[in-house]
């Protein structure tokens, strides 16, 4: 909502200057999104000026040398403007006078002579479309006079966020009944009044549909003469972004942003029988003044004649029935619509306007006879003609709201004391009936104001207009409560994997279709029906969808190293009556490689990266673990993760075509794990040994078929609990072993906790696994201390 | 007699040469090995003691423990001396460390456990929901009625008619009503979403975090003191505050709070006292029970905080970026 101080001051004295008013808006509840002043580059600048002298250009045609006076001074300029005749006043700008188009003006050299300014249009001034025609002043203006004033630009506009509860505020008288209940006084309202002749005729329509039309009302203004509107109200409408049309019209809209009560006026000569509120048939058509032509869908609400709908209701009007130059007669339609139909239909056809915005938030419903008699006696004024009687028809209006407000509430809900005299005076100064009844204050509240049901929203009005920063702070004892942060799983992942070198990132929910297809996950993936753009068009079925695209952008800005992690949900639809599941899993990438320096080789980052970080976390938080062969369908190879038993999780290299779908750099190595499952996870109680362990190594030659998990598994069946720790110290192949087996040395750690142990003991330890190994056709390589080389 | 003083001092030549010509630590064990040791050189010295006389051997007993001794300080001396020469010459103080990765928690993380740590300290809880929802507990519950034309000041992302991802936080609000008796204290950080175009200043997806407190005799007074605290204690103890009117279907009365830490004022809370609408919605008497509720954007908040003017650099992830500002 754009307000002018101007035009609010005509209804209400305010004893704030324009940028004190800011604060007092937005105390009152209205957010000021923007405020400026008018003559901003103007005010100086921009002068009366009286042509003295015109001469033509002595060379270049169409160009006139003037002299301007411009009050003590005359100021000579050069210009192609017609009707630069001595003796015409029109409005000029001088050096150094900045246009609301940014123009700057200075001294230039036009076909050889200076010129130190220009004649000004109404588009130049900013307060009209006329571009072409110099803005000329009636014979009254002296030269060096402030033209600012009367052109409307000495004044200030704001930008007002008005909230959805608030359609009052959607007209300037609506801010002025609020500013009167702040700084008191009286509203000057304009008057609702007109003459009504009776030959003018009563119009006939009938309200079909109740429902969408609580209540109607039509008049018949015979005789006018359209045309343009006086400048006055042409800028006016401009300077708060409407586009003038003609006097019809722009009356309508005038009175609109004054009373925020919206009217249509159809072309009466247009309209074939009786007006009929009715909703439209299917596939009715409607030409509406957006230029647009639509066809209906059934139901919608429409004011129709007999040959059909001439405006949708509280929407937009017919371009049929519009008023236009040679309209002689008019039909003014001022009516009060039900809110959920309109905003249904508003927002189901697309058509927002300043009418829908206004009847969608509720109107007054007690208003529309004095939005009619508004317009009438403007349009009387301002295209002539006579007004008939209004008809008006309802049946059940909204009735004003009766509140009870017990008189302690204020206090007892704001936390302050407000004696019941000043609640009283609040009340009375919002306009509204205020009765005391002993305990409470019975409240009647004016229809203008359908955000007031309840004995809270009283409360509101009185904290708003006490002020709420006249409410002091109190910090009050938490009581019986203790801040808590529950057992922060995810907190705990986070930390452990950022330490382990993985930066964290969070990339957004959304997906594309067409990752959804490269996954093939369009039955499980939640579909977003009204998608803002086809790339945002899914929810996410798998984290590691955003980590990869969050791998793309790094690799494309050059970056080599990406060790990257997110924990985040993963959405699965379940169908329409149910809601998705949401899993919380941790995703890990990493892609790229180390680079070299002094101390360390380059290194690719490989599969040994994530299973490292898996293990060491999964080891951190005492989870015990299992990986085994069956993959993950992104996976060219790789396991699924099991944590006490229960499937949880995938880790491994990723398919080489999902790299090419993402037009990523190949190879990837991504892990993710369910962050629920390691909810059970405990670490162990440790004994911490005091006597010293025994190292030996073992090395064994083995088939390179055979996972080194199968040589741990015997190693541990060989062993009693003296074994504490199994490490790979070393896999070899190559020369000179044979093609098709491996080298793996592990080194085995023996504790004893309560004395130190003998290497007697150590070694016959050591001699049960080579049996065993022996035993299994592997071959012992060397044993005891270091690694005999066979 | 006379042959062992001249083994001494034979041992002693030999022993003063050798150490001058031992370079490192192992050598000079070596060293002491050979001298002192079980089956050292003046070990095996003083095993000859025991053929002298008594009298000889009181005298060769100390010619001998003496040489112990200056053995014994000589080989400390220059393992001191060792040690403080060790490797030095080997060492360019100005090469390049070993490079450790670092990893880190993105700022958006960190500022939001912030914002939780300073609520938990307030005495309020941690309380979650799912982030797609039922139009019940996003809108209907909270007193946004369909055709409501406060509907649109969220802009919603369907999934069908009746199920939507959450375009705020407060779905946990009616939750956690339904589940537990008042009195409560609570806050839900999350997720949430919007039909919004990505810009500067919008993403579609962000974190709201949400408090609640519902309790016999709760007024705007104490919401504005809970608030001004989490201001100060977010942005110093010199942050201004300011409350403002403003509309949420879901409070009445409503607010909006706005802080000042010299920079000008910012809008950081929209805020108010629960509507007795969304307390029958859950079963709950409006006349026994009254409370607060808050909501706080915590994207925005982390802009603010780091002084990052698009949000789109938190989603965008460049990990110069994150290295930049993680936490």
């Amino acid at each position: 909502m754009k307000l002018l101080y101007n035009w609010l001051t005509e209804y209400v004295d305010i004893p704030y200057g324009p940028e004190e008013l800011v604060e007092v808006l937005e105390n009152l509840g209205m957010e000021v999104e923007e405020y400026r002043y008018l003559g901003q580059g103007l005010r100086g600048k921009v002068v009366v000026g009286e042509i003295v002298e015109s001469r033509q250009h002595p060379e270049k045609r169409g160009l006139r040398r003037i002299k301007v006076a411009v009050g003590r001074e005359t100021v000579d300029m050069v210009t192609g403007a017609p009707g630069m005749d001595v003796g015409v006043k029109a409005v000029f700008a001088l050096e150094g006078a900045q246009l609301p188009g940014g123009l700057v003006v200075e001294r230039r050299d036009i076909g050889g002579f200076p010129s130190y300014g220009m004649p000004l249009s109404e588009k130049e001034l900013g307060i009209g479309e006329k571009a072409d025609e110099v803005l000329f002043l009636p014979e009254s203006f002296k030269a060096g006079d402030d033209p600012l004033p009367y052109l409307g630009l000495d004044d200030w506009i704001y930008d007002l966020y008005i909230t959805p509860n608030r359609p009052d505020l959607l007209g300037v008288i609506g801010i002025a009944f609020d500013l009167k209940a702040v700084c008191g006084g009286e509203l000057r309202l304009p008057s609702f009044e007109i003459e009504e002749t009776e030959e003018a005729g009563v119009p006939n329509f009938e309200i079909i549909d109740r429902e969408a039309c609580p209540r109607f009302t039509l008049r018949r203004i015979r005789g006018i003469q359209v045309g343009e509107s006086p400048d006055w109200l042409r800028w006016r409408l401009y300077l708060i972004g409407q586009r003038p049309l003609n006097n019809v019209v722009d009356v309508s809209n005038y009175v609109l942003f004054e009373t925020g009560h919206p009217t249509h006026v159809y072309d009466a000569e247009k309209i074939e029988g009786n007006l009929v509120i009715r909703r439209s048939f299917k596939g009715e058509k409607i030409l509406t003044l957006d230029g647009v032509e639509r066809q209906l869908p059934e139901g919608v609400p429409v004011i129709a004649d007999s040959g059909g709908p001439q405006a949708i209701a509280g929407v937009i009007g017919g371009g049929h029935s519009a008023v236009s130059e040679g309209t002689r007669e008019v039909l003014l339609e001022s009516a009060y619509f039900c809110p959920e139909l309109v905003r249904m239909w508003s927002l189901k056809l697309g058509v927002r306007t300043e009418s829908s915005q206004r009847f969608e938030r509720g109107a007054d419903p007690g208003f529309p006879p004095e939005a009619s008699a508004r317009v009438a006696q403007l349009l009387l004024q301002l295209a002539g003609g006579v007004a008939g009687p209004i008809k008006d028809d309802f049946r059940e209006l909204p009735r004003p709201s009766r509140v009870f407000l017990r008189k302690d509430y204020p206090s007892r809900l704001l936390g302050v004391d407000i004696p019941a005299e000043k609640t009283f005076d609040i009340l009375v100064g919002l306009g509204f009936k205020v009765e005391d009844r002993g305990e409470a204050y019975y409240v009647e509240v004016p229809t203008r104001r359908r955000d007031i049901s309840i004995e809270a929203d009283l409360v509101e009005e009185v904290g708003r207009i006490y002020g709420y920063g006249n409410i002091s702070g109190k910090v009050e004892s938490s009581g019986g409560f203790l801040g808590k942060k529950p057992r922060d799983l995810r907190h705990r992942v986070r930390e452990i994997v950022s330490r382990l070198g993985f930066q964290e990132v969070q990339s957004l929910e959304f997906v594309s279709e067409r990752e959804i297809k490269a996954f093939s996950a369009e039955d499980i993936a939640v579909r977003i029906m009204n998608p803002l753009t086809e790339q945002f068009s899914y929810v996410r079925p798998f984290l590691i969808m955003g980590l990869l695209n969050v791998v793309s952008i790094n690799q494309r800005r050059g970056i080599r190293d990406v060790r990257v992690f997110q924990v985040g949900k993963e959405f699965v639809y379940r169908g329409p009556d149910e809601l998705p599941e949401e899993r919380e899993v941790l995703c890990a990438v990493a892609s790229g490689r180390l680079e070299k320096n002094w101390l360390e080789k380059e290194r690719e980052l490989d599969f040994y990266d994530v299973k490292g970080l898996l293990t060491c976390l999964l080891d951190e938080l005492g989870c015990g673990y299992e990986i085994e062969q069956p993959d993950s369908p992104f996976l060219d190879y790789g396991a699924a993760v099991s944590v006490n038993g229960k499937r949880c999780g995938w880790i491994g290299r990723l398919k080489e075509e999902i790299a090419e779908f993402y037009d990523l750099k190949f190879p990837l190595y991504a892990l993710e794990v369910e962050i629920a499952s390691l909810e059970s996870c405990e670490k162990g109680r440790v004994e911490i040994p005091r006597y010293p362990p025994v190292k030996r190594d073992i090395s064994v030659l083995m088939d390179d078929e055979v996972p080194y998990r199968e040589l741990e598994r015997l190693i541990r069946k060989a062993s009693s609990s003296l074994l504490v720790e199994i490490r790979v110290i070393d896999v070899y192949r190559g020369k000179p072993l044979p093609e098709g087996k491996k080298s793996i040395t592990v080194g085995l750690l023996y504790q004893h906790m309560e004395r130190t142990l003998q290497d007697e003991e150590v070694d016959g330890e050591v001699e049960k696994i080579v049996e065993i190994l022996a035993k299994e056709g592997y071959i012992i390589r060397g044993y005891e201390g270091g690694i005999r080389r066979s | 007699m006379e042959n062992l003083k001249e083994k001494v001092e034979a041992l002693r030549r030999n022993f003063e040469g050798a150490l001058g010509s031992v370079g490192d630590l192992e050598g000079l064990e070596k060293l002491r090995v050979r001298f002192l040791g079980r089956k050292g050189e003046i070990t095996l010295l003083f095993k000859l003691l025991k053929e002298l006389s008594p009298d000889e051997r009181r005298e060769a007993g100390s010619l001998l423990n003496t040489l112990k001794k200056e053995v014994r300080e000589a080989l400390n001396f220059k393992k001191e001396e060792l040690k403080r020469t060790r490797g030095r010459e080997k060492i360019d103080l100005t090469l390049p460390g070993r490079e450790y990765a670092l990893g880190g928690l993105h700022p958006l993380t960190a500022v939001l456990e912030e914002l939780i740590e300073i609520f938990v300290g307030l005495g309020f809880t941690v309380e979650e929901g799912p982030e797609i929802e039922w139009d019940f507990y996003n809108f209907e519950a909270l007193n946004i009625p369909p055709h409501h034309p406060a509907r649109d000041m969220w802009s919603t992302l369907f999934v069908t008619e009746k199920m939507m991802l959450r375009t705020h936080t407060s779905p946990v609000q009616v939750r956690v009503m339904e589940r537990k008796k008042p009195p409560l204290r609570f806050i839900s950080p999350g997720r949430v979403y919007r039909k919004d175009a990505f810009d500067a200043s919008h993403s579609p997806a962000f974190y709201q975090l949400e408090g609640l407190y519902v309790d016999r005799k709760v007024t705007f007074s104490d919401l504005k003191g809970t608030l001004e605290v989490f201001a100060r204690e977010l942005f110093g103890p010199g942050t201004r505050v300011k409350f403002v009117p403003s509309y949420f279907p879901f409070t009445e009365p409503s607010a909006e709070m706005s802080v000042n830490w010299g920079k000008g004022w910012l809008e950081l809370v929209g805020c108010g006292m629960v509507h007795p609408a969304v307390f029958e919605a859950v079963g709950l008497d409006p006349e026994v029970w009254t409370g607060y509720a808050f909501g706080v954007g915590v994207d925005r908040v982390a802009m603010i905080k780091l002084g990052i003017d698009d949000i789109r650099l938190f989603y965008e992830n460049d990990l110069r970026f994150l290295r930049r500002y993680r936490r």
